[in-house]
């Protein structure tokens, strides 16, 4: 907003008076009001000059009115208090810098954050900056905890920052000492041995979950050390699969007889129905809906409910018509339990009669790591 | 330096103009004059200044003084009429 003095003045002769007024300021708006008042406006650079010169010609000021950002900001200028508080809040602002205010700790999720957090937070929260000893301070958290690899602290702003890792140990060094146990059921083809005690040999057959290599070794005084087993054994392994025929079931098969049903709803509410009663003893039932209107303002719709009248009917088909197709369902059922490019060493196909029943059994046997 | 008020004295060439006054009229709402010498009467319905060759006198209504120079001025408002005195 253009800054701007307003004056408002009593004179006799307003024209004269404007006239000399304009020999030596640049005066604007200039409006002649009743009762020989005079007001009119100038620049505040000559506000002061101008107040000189009316009082030199000793004219009745009756108004000063001072706009715009000029004044607005000589306003700010003169308010002492305002200006003590500012000063004041950066001051307060500058010295409470200088206080750590709050801790963190970036771990590798190994260490538990909150004890080292509680600990850092002991010896530096609303400390001086000044006064905290960094090397001091991971001293005392190596101190305090066991397994750390790696600690470092460092003052960011007003922040703590600590970094800390937890070592990490060899495996042999690991509190883990549980003997290879098998995986599956096989016979033992080989044995690729590091370390551990041995308790079968190639040729043994094992059941799943029995012990292959014990988490210990003897040493020359005949005690037992631990120690992590290591070996690879591999192993012939039987996957099987089992098919059923049966040669005379019962299948259920559509007569051709069918009754529909048909009922219009809106919104889930039954409006027409055509009353169709279902006659069939048996029967199969299909359900169609289908929107009658095209959009979602007449939510009208058409349920067709079709009951087929079924029958049921005991279907005889011989073993032998089916041997092939069955012998090949086991197949693929034994390539669907076997991993990818594992190579069928062996496999055997058993057929069980019993009555109308004939079982096939196709069994595979594959070489397979049951330990390590 | 360019100069509006030269130029187009100097384009007329039929008689000479002197170096009096100068006034532009603009849309009948602002009336802008160079070389006044005074201000001789001024009230919302007739603003009167003297120049070198005489009066001049601005007609209207609601007019208004918006700026006075030494040697220019501004008149606003709806200006029906300016009369030139000798």
């Amino acid at each position: 907003m253009k800054s701007y003095c307003k004056f408002e003045v009593k004179v006799l002769r307003t024209e004269k008076f404007v006239n000399e007024l304009s020999h030596d300021f640049l005066i604007k708006d200039i409006e002649q009001k009743e009762g020989n008042i005079l007001s009119f406006k100038t620049e505040p650079a000559s506000e002061r000059k101008l107040k000189k010169y009316l009082k030199k010609k000793d004219i009745e000021i009756l108004l000063v009115d001072k706009k715009g950002a000029y004044y607005g900001f000589l306003n700010i200028i003169k308010s002492w208090g305002l200006i003590a508080g500012i000063v004041l809040g950066l001051a307060f602002f500058f010295v409470q810098t200088m206080f750590i205010k709050q801790v963190e700790v970036w771990s590798d999720g190994q260490v538990s954050e909150q004890e080292v957090m509680k600990l850092v937070e002991s010896y530096t929260i609303n400390k001086l900056k000044s006064s905290i000893d960094t090397k001091d301070l991971e001293v005392k958290i190596y101190d305090e905890f066991e397994d750390l690899s790696f600690v470092s602290v460092a003052v960011v702003g007003q922040t703590v920052v600590v970094n800390v890792k937890k070592e990490v140990k060899p495996s042999e060094m690991e509190d883990e000492f549980t003997a290879i146990k098998a995986k599956e059921d096989g016979r033992i083809t080989s044995i690729e041995h590091v370390q551990g005690t041995l308790c079968v040999k190639v040729g043994d057959i094992v059941r799943k979950g029995d012990d292959l290599v014990l988490p210990y070794v003897l040493n020359a005084q005949g005690e037992e050390q631990k120690i992590i087993p290591k070996a690879r054994i591999m192993a012939d392994v039987w996957i099987t699969s089992e098919v059923m025929h049966n040669s005379y079931y019962k299948e259920n098969f559509r007569t051709g007889n069918k009754v529909t049903k048909n009922e219009v709803l809106l919104c889930g509410i039954k409006i027409y129905d055509n009353n169709k009663v279902n006659p069939f003893e048996n029967y199969d039932t299909v359900i169609k809906d289908k929107h009658i209107a095209e959009n979602n303002i007449l939510p009208f719709i058409l349920r067709e409910t079709t009951y087929y009248e079924i029958e049921e009917k005991i279907v005889q088909q011989s073993f032998s018509e089916v041997k092939e197709k069955i012998i090949e369902q086991c197949k693929q059922n034994n390539l669907q339990k076997m991993g990818d490019c594992e190579i069928i060493k062996k496999e055997n196909t058993i057929i069980k009669e019993a009555g109308n029943i004939t079982t096939v059994i196709h069994t595979c046997v594959v070489s397979r790591d049951i330990g390590g | 330096m360019f100069n509006f008020f030269n130029e187009i004295k100097s384009s007329v060439k039929k008689f000479k103009v002197t170096e009096r006054y100068n006034i532009i009229n603009i849309s009948g709402q602002i009336v802008y004059v160079e070389g006044h010498k005074g201000i001789t009467l001024l009230s919302s319905d007739v603003i009167a200044f003297r120049v070198k060759a005489g009066r001049i006198n601005i007609y209207g209504k609601n007019l208004s003084l918006s700026e006075l120079a030494d040697d220019t001025l501004k008149v606003s408002g709806m200006i029906d009429k300016i009369e030139a005195d000798k």
